[in-house]
């Protein structure tokens, strides 16, 4: 036979269990917009059953409600998906800012840019080959060289500050990381102290490892709930409960931002190496030349020796004709941008600019002859490159620049996919684990319902406890 | 699907942002009239163009260097045309001389004319134009004859002033001393016979007009020559100009925005974009909470 108070029982089992549904109803509305966070259910199991008698056989008689537990509604399989694809995206997104931010250094096309300035360069002399004889000419020539100098030396100043922003950005995302692998630890021990089902504590620390993820991907093992993290090589970082490595820079990374950044610090510096060598080979490079008129031909190294070979109009103390001075300052040895200026010995005497080929002897003296253009249009022809067609430093530009074009290119097309694919495991991890505000104020009212009616069970077991008092007994 | 507020919410703000860019990036196009902004817009494309730009502006340098050489080319036919008038008045002097009845002040007169024909000769192969001697090739700071008897010894030059009119294409523009007069070694050096005529004036020699001839057919053949060279350079630059046009012609299709497809394009991504708005301002109020008391 039942217990006369089993109404009462039930009846508070009843409140308890709607009571607990609808502060977590609350609790997930008041999450509705916390990152990380995983709407979280209550589980309630029929309590145990009581056997009775009933006309010859036994029945089962309901005894109400408990608690089963509360979850978290979260599918890992998703969240392995989601931390894999989120080192791609951040790997992509750097390279792909890295390189559109070189775009704009190389400023193509455009009718300012280096390719102008090349052009105009070539003009230049192209201008005193017809005016061999001209100072106006030389200066023009002079401006056209600074121009060409400040061009490309302020891209590579620009590529120097790229860097320099990039290699900061890295130290800060790895003592970023570095912090995030000792909270992951830390929260490995709280979830270990706060038992099963720390909900919280367990989206506080999937939000950590997908912050870690973007930073650098990594294998994460979940072993008595705890998360052991590994990088690619298996280099353990994580182990339970204790931090055993940290990351640096010669950490095995395979994709992440870290990975974007050094690759990028690369690329970098591979245009900067590109950009230099372009100038230094227009400056010191090997070119086989033809001299006009004639079958011969030779070899100088690059725009400098070529404008020695031929005769200034400048005249030492003995009145024989200089020959024309370099073009460019810089060291062939160690060459480097940040250092190459124009020759101040042509500014200042603009007549030690070579045009002529050709000298005569007069009186003993050595003397130009200053009609002679054919120096100067043998540097103008250069525009097209050597008689080889070696050394052209326009569609070595170009090609610099399509190169550039193609990667960036690449880059923006990956980083589109790396996003769309990512977005669509946010959709389906979000269609889970999401708070849906719709369905908690629904569920708020069917519980509100389920607790009105779990109180008038108690009123009614009060009644009838009633009755059974003060109506039966005397 | 299971869908929450927060989805809707983030992928409406995505799509928005997404119509926004494509809006942006057709307006950046027709704000600027070109195609191609950067070059990751069309990787060869942009390296075409470059190509492009640098082809036209070598050619533009080209057709300067032909205004030059055209230039030389024109002084000097007209200079030369100069000399060939002097010397037919030589030739009519000569014929007036070798007809035998002349007196002796006649031939005194002819012999001074002479004299005075050939220094104009000498003052036009001296002749200057923007402070360049026409006819001393490379020494274009002196003059080929300074001296009535410099041309007793070579003392021009006969370097050649070369243009690039074309690529690869290297024409020379001058013509020198030694082509119009003949060198100093020559039987028929114009000033050479013209001295040889004032001295047989003289002395009753004969006169040299097979010479005369000669030295005047050696400036024709001269003259017809720049004539040929003109030609030629004109051929090279009207094909220079017609290049130029169909390259800028490319550079335009490669790098130019077709007005009417780009607008078409900017308001149908702009109803996009409007359309998109809304939809979200639409969607992001709808709640069960409007509906419950």
């Amino acid at each position: 036979m039942v217990s006369s108070f089993h109404g009462l029982e039930l009846g508070k089992r009843a409140l308890t269990a709607s009571q607990a549904q609808i502060t977590t109803t609350s609790h997930n509305i008041a999450n509705a917009n916390t990152k990380g966070y995983s709407r979280q259910q209550v589980l309630v199991d029929p309590s145990h059953a009581l056997s009775i008698y009933t006309n010859g056989k036994t029945s089962q008689l309901g005894t109400g409600v408990l608690i089963n537990s509360i979850i978290r509604v979260r599918d890992q399989y998703l969240d392995q998906q989601y931390r894999n694809q989120t080192s791609g995206y951040g790997e992509w997104s750097i390279k792909q800012e890295t390189l559109s931010q070189l775009e704009s250094v190389i400023n193509e096309p455009s009718e300012t840019g280096l390719s102008q300035a090349i052009n105009e360069f070539w003009d230049a002399w192209e201008n005193l080959a017809n005016h061999p004889d001209s100072m106006p000419a030389r200066a023009v020539i002079t401006e056209r060289v600074q121009a060409l100098i400040d061009m490309v030396k302020s891209m590579d100043q620009s590529m120097d500050t790229i860097t320099n922003t990039l290699k900061n950005k890295q130290t800060n995302k790895l003592d970023e990381a570095n912090h995030l692998i000792d909270q992951i630890a830390e929260l490995n021990k709280s979830i270990k102290i706060a038992g099963n089902n720390a909900n919280d504590l367990l989206d506080q620390r999937d939000v950590l490892v997908e912050e870690l993820s973007k930073l650098v991907n990594v294998k994460v093992e979940e072993k008595n709930g705890m998360y052991n993290i590994k990088l690619e090589d298996d280099t353990s970082l994580i182990n339970g409960l204790t931090v055993e490595n940290h990351l640096n820079l010669n950490s095995a990374m395979t994709s992440g931002e870290l990975v974007g950044l050094s690759k990028s610090i690369e690329t970098v510096n591979d245009y900067q190496t590109k950009l230099t060598n372009m100038v230094k080979d227009l400056i010191f490079g090997e070119m086989t030349l033809k001299i006009p008129n004639s079958e011969t031909v030779i070899t100088v190294n690059g725009i400098n020796g070529l404008s020695q070979l031929g005769w200034s109009l400048v005249e030492d103390e003995n009145g024989n004709s200089l020959n024309g001075a370099p073009i460019f300052k810089a060291d062939p040895d160690q060459f480097s941008l940040k250092s190459l200026e124009i020759n101040p010995d042509i500014k200042n005497n603009l007549g030690l600019i070579a045009a002529s080929l050709r000298s005569e002897q007069v009186n003993g003296q050595t003397k130009v002859i200053i009609g002679n253009g054919e120096l100067a249009q043998l540097i103008a022809s250069l525009r097209l490159g050597d008689a080889n067609n070696n050394n052209n430093i326009g569609s070595s530009f170009q090609t610099l620049v399509s190169q550039l074009g193609e990667q960036s290119n690449t880059a923006m097309n990956q980083l589109k996919y790396q996003e769309a694919s990512l977005i669509a495991t946010e959709n389906r991890r979000q269609s889970i684990t999401g708070v849906s505000l719709d369905e908690e104020m629904a569920n708020l009212i069917k519980y509100q319902h389920a607790y009105n009616a779990a109180a008038k069970i108690v009123t009614v077991t009060d009644e009838i406890l009633d009755t059974l008092i003060n109506r039966v007994a005397p | 699907m299971r869908i929450t507020q927060q989805m809707i919410q983030q992928n409406s703000l995505r799509h928005m942002q997404q119509n926004l860019n494509r809006m942006d990036s057709i307006y950046n196009q027709l704000a600027s009239s070109k195609k191609l902004l950067k070059p990751s817009d069309d990787p060869s494309g942009v390296s075409k163009a470059l190509q492009l730009k640098s082809t036209i502006k070598a050619n533009e340098q080209y057709k300067k260097n032909t205004n030059e050489a055209n230039l030389y080319l024109d002084e000097s036919d007209q200079t030369i045309s100069g000399m060939v008038k002097v010397m037919q008045r030589v030739r009519d002097l000569a014929l007036q001389a070798s007809n035998g009845s002349n007196e002796e002040k006649d031939l005194k007169a002819i012999a001074s004319e002479v004299k005075e024909l050939s220094e104009q000769i000498r003052s036009f192969a001296n002749t200057k134009v923007n402070g360049i001697y026409l006819f001393n090739g490379h020494k274009t700071n002196q003059a080929p004859y300074p001296e009535s008897d410099s041309y007793l010894v070579d003392s021009f030059d006969t370097g050649a002033k070369n243009y690039t009119i074309a690529e690869g294409i290297v024409i020379k523009a001058n013509v020198t001393a030694d082509e119009l007069f003949g060198y100093s070694t020559d039987e028929s050096n114009l000033f050479a016979t013209l001295n040889k005529f004032v001295e047989s004036l003289q002395s009753s020699g004969d006169i040299p007009l097979d010479e005369i001839d000669s030295s005047i057919d050696r400036l024709l053949t001269v003259q017809s020559e720049i004539g040929a060279r003109k030609n030629r350079v004109d051929a090279i630059s009207n094909r220079v100009e017609d290049i130029n046009i169909e390259l800028q012609s490319m550079l335009s299709k490669i790098e130019d925005i077709d007005y009417a497809e780009a607008l078409t394009k900017y308001k149908s991504e702009e109803s996009i974009y409007q359309a998109s708005l809304q939809a979200t301002a639409r969607v992001i109020q709808l709640s069960l909470m409007n509906f419950l008391k």
